[in-house]
């Protein structure tokens, strides 16, 4: 451990914004980018910071981890239930982050019931499910952050956030069905490009939405947009977490799947094992989203942001509005 | 090359299920002879005349052989790269090369050349008997220079006397001065070239033949019907795309698939089969040219198409009667087979399917985790056989929908299928491609090997138990015993939000 001097401690809950921050009326100019390879300055902690403390949060929690566990299977003995075929790799992503599980849902509802009404309402149904298990999901990792711990107040809390989450997954939906219509005119190299920088925004922007929903209990715009502002809070490295993030969850994942594109019900011992990890890790980017809020929180500004035009201003720290 | 007499190439049909289906059979040939003279029943001495076995492409043969099998001979192509898609005619099997049109006898895979041929393309040939003529038809060039073959003395009579035109037909005939390709006709009698009708266009889809009259597509958005008896273009008809598999005929009507790239869709066109004007057409989807090749039988028509559907159409007005979703799209280079009020198709991933001809309800379906190209199903008596990419022949009870054979996987994919009574050939990709046999092993074993996608609850539920641990474990005991060293997560993220100097660019982890 360094010698450096440690912050306090703070009590691990939902913290009141400190009065005495009065901000300046105007943000100063960010440099070009710093929302992707962020800047000493910021409020957000770093990527590794986040991710090690969220997937600490989910692997010390036996109730976290068999959640993890029992999900996975429930949703391939579901699917398989309505008729699904295909390959068990599609099992990393149950638990993603959407858009990256709304993509998973679509590919699902094509496999299982092809193009046409049906194909609305298995999509429909997928994103109610989804959205009560991100939701809850959510919740229940909040509280084992601010507390240690897991309970049926975790629950509650996720419960009320599933308006938000809905929404989250309706807009998912849209941006990756827009996508598809609008892209392709792109050709098949810049479409596909632009169509994965859309699913890389999508997270970008609602990526914090359930957890503020979850925290501050403000109604679905205003949640929507504050997940924005904190995304864009200087040198908030969240472009690099989503794009990050987006790559271990679908090339990487997907690619290094055991047992490949091969069509079965009976998934191998090690597409389980290999499964099952690769969620359990979903998770662990959930938590470190939540963590990256929490942390943030008090920055976030109320209102957007003003750029001023103005020679950027030495300050050391930029801090958001209230 | 001693010419053989037609009657030691020609054996005589095996298939004679009664004596009342053979007199009811002879009946229908007198009458066809007395109405279309010159015309007759080239199904009589050929077990697969063309391909799929039929000018409706049926892809069945109640009285195919069995499996187990074993390889009764492999043939390289003598000369250049490939052979097409077999027919089977008697004894022989008949393919066509780069350089020649060949016959392989069945029983030793000897082959020897018919025809010689100046290149184009390798597409499926057919056979047909005129009067008392057995001949083979096959399409030829353009040579592979790119230089447009030039129109060899052909027989007579001459395809410039042509008994029909319909629209289109400029671009076949005389007019053209250098013609792209041919159909030629060659007597099995005495190997001598009887006809042959010059095309504008590139040709590779096959030859069918219904009746006295041959149907070929070309690349330039043409079907023609060409009378057997003299090689006389009976009509041509536009078609909206190029085609590259073989047309269909059954019930007066010509089915053709035709692919417009610029476009991105497939049209399924059905034409006149006397006159070749359009009947109707139906675009499945509009995002893709991949469609399989037509099947007709049981009064309806069927496709596969690259949305994942199996169609059946009305051949009166190409009406969806029903669609049925498979797993994958379907390649140009396959076709479903229709037998016993089924339909099998396969797609592209290896998903083999039997759908009910009546309503398009799936018995079954099997999962062979490969991919399906250049193959088609086919029916051989209680099994449907398909050869896969990875060199596989398999075979699947039509009725448990079980895998109850299959052969070694070899390098280069076991294409399209022909059978024979006693044999099954079929096209074999690789470094030695060419035509692989099969026959029936007495001393082999069959399999009973259920789909992949049934659930084995047993073997699944144990495998995700004993995963669930491993994963339990290998989280958990590390991670408690981290979260018990480093204590409870700070929410600070190592800031203090009270201090003006920037932190955030530490990263010291969890906090002890």
């Amino acid at each position: 451990m360094s010698g450096k001097k440690r912050p306090p401690r703070r009590p691990a809950q939902a913290r009141p914004v400190p009065a005495k921050r009065a901000e300046p009326p105007a943000e100063p100019r960010r440099p070009f980018g710093s929302a992707l390879f962020g800047q000493a300055s910021s409020v957000m902690p770093p990527i590794g910071r986040s991710l090690g403390r969220g997937l600490l949060t989910i692997v010390s929690s036996p109730v976290l981890v068999v959640v993890a566990l029992v999900l996975v299977p429930l949703a391939w003995f579901g699917l398989l239930a309505i008729g699904f075929e295909g390959s068990p790799s599609r099992l990393v992503d149950v638990l993603a982050l959407p858009p990256i599980s709304t993509y998973f849902d679509l590919g699902t509802a094509v496999s299982i019931v092809g193009f046409g009404p049906a194909f609305l309402v298995f999509t429909g149904a997928a994103i109610l499910i989804r959205s009560l298990v991100y939701a809850v999901l959510t919740g229940v990792i909040l509280e084992a952050l601010e507390d240690g711990r897991v309970s049926s107040y975790g629950v509650l809390r996720g419960v009320g956030a599933i308006p938000t989450v809905v929404v989250v997954q309706v807009l998912s939906f849209s941006l990756i069905v827009v996508g598809n219509l609008i892209f392709p005119i792109l050709g098949p190299g810049l479409g596909f490009l632009a169509f994965v920088a859309a699913l890389v925004a999508g997270l970008f922007f609602l990526g914090f939405a359930p957890t503020a929903a979850i925290r501050q209990r403000r109604g679905i715009t205003e949640t929507l947009r504050r997940s924005g502002r904190a995304a864009m809070l200087p040198g908030s490295r969240q472009l690099l977490f989503c794009t990050l993030y987006f790559f271990v969850a679908l090339p990487v994942v997907v690619g290094f799947a055991p047992g490949g594109s091969d069509v079965t019900a009976n998934p191998t011992l090690g597409t389980w094992i290999f499964a099952l990890a690769v969620n359990v890790l979903h998770l662990g980017f959930m938590a470190a989203l939540s963590y990256r809020w929490i942390v943030a929180e008090p920055s976030v500004p109320d209102q957007p942001v003003r750029r001023r035009k103005a020679a950027r201003q030495p300050s050391a720290r930029p801090r958001g509005r209230r | 090359m001693r010419p053989r007499h037609p009657e030691e190439l020609l054996s005589p049909t095996p298939n004679r299920p009664s004596s009342r289906a053979a007199l009811a059979a002879g009946l229908t040939i007198l009458v066809l002879a007395a109405v279309a003279p010159g015309a007759i029943a080239q199904e009589a001495d050929a077990t697969w005349p063309q391909y799929q076995g039929g000018a409706a492409h049926p892809g069945a043969l109640a009285e195919g052989p069995q499996p187990p099998f074993r390889v009764r001979w492999m043939l390289p192509a003598p000369a250049g790269e490939a052979l097409s898609a077999a027919i089977v005619v008697g004894d022989r099997a008949i393919s066509v090369g780069s350089e020649a049109v060949y016959a392989i006898d069945l029983q030793t895979g000897v082959e020897e050349t018919i025809a010689a041929r100046s290149g184009g393309p390798l597409s499926v040939p057919a056979f047909a008997t005129v009067g008392s003529t057995p001949m083979v038809l096959y399409l030829e060039g353009p040579e592979a220079s790119g230089a447009g073959a030039s129109p060899t003395p052909s027989g007579t009579p001459s395809p410039t006397q042509a008994t029909t035109t319909s629209p289109g037909s400029e671009a076949v005939g005389p007019d053209e001065e250098v013609p792209a390709s041919f159909l030629v006709a060659v007597s099995l009698e005495d190997r001598s070239e009887l006809w042959r009708v010059p095309f504008g266009a590139t040709t590779r889809s096959g030859v069918t033949v219904d009746g006295g009259t041959a149907y070929v597509g070309d690349q330039q958005r043409h079907v023609v019907a060409i009378a057997l008896e003299d090689g006389s273009v009976v009509w041509t008809a536009d078609v909206p795309g190029r085609v590259d598999a073989p047309v269909a005929v059954a019930d007066g009507r010509v089915y053709v698939v035709a692919r417009d790239g610029a476009a991105g869709q497939a049209t399924i066109v059905a034409l006149d089969a006397a006159t070749g004007e359009r009947a109707w057409a139906v675009v499945p989807q509009a995002t893709s040219t991949l469609a399989s090749a037509p099947s007709a039988g049981g009064g309806s028509v069927f496709v596969g198409a690259a949305d994942r559907l199996v169609r059946s159409l009305a051949p009166e007005d190409g009406a969806e009667r029903w669609t049925s979703l498979v797993l994958s799209f379907f390649t140009p280079f396959t076709a479903l087979a229709v037998a016993e009020g089924a339909v099998y198709a396969a797609d592209v991933t290896a998903g083999l399917y039997r759908l009910d001809a009546a309503d398009g309800r799936r018995r079954w379906g099997f999962q062979l985790n490969d991919r399906v190209i250049r193959s088609a199903p086919v029916v051989s008596g209680s099994t449907v056989l398909l050869g896969l990419n990875d060199g596989r022949l398999v075979a699947i009870d039509t009725d448990s929908g079980h895998l109850v054979w299959e052969s070694e996987a070899s390098p280069g994919l076991v294409g399209t299928i022909a059978l024979g009574t006693d044999v099954v050939v079929a096209v074999k990709g690789g470094r030695d491609a060419g035509l692989i046999a099969f026959e029936h092993d007495p001393d082999g074993a069959l399999v009973d090997v259920p789909s992949p996608t049934e659930l084995d609850a047993g073997t699944t539920f144990s495998r995700y138990g004993i995963a669930a641990a491993i994963v339990l474990i290998l989280a958990l005991i590390p991670g408690i015993a981290l979260r018990r060293r480093l204590g409870p997560v700070d929410l600070t993220g190592g800031v203090d939000l009270d201090d003006e100097e920037p932190a955030g660019g530490t990263d010291e982890g969890v906090e002890g």
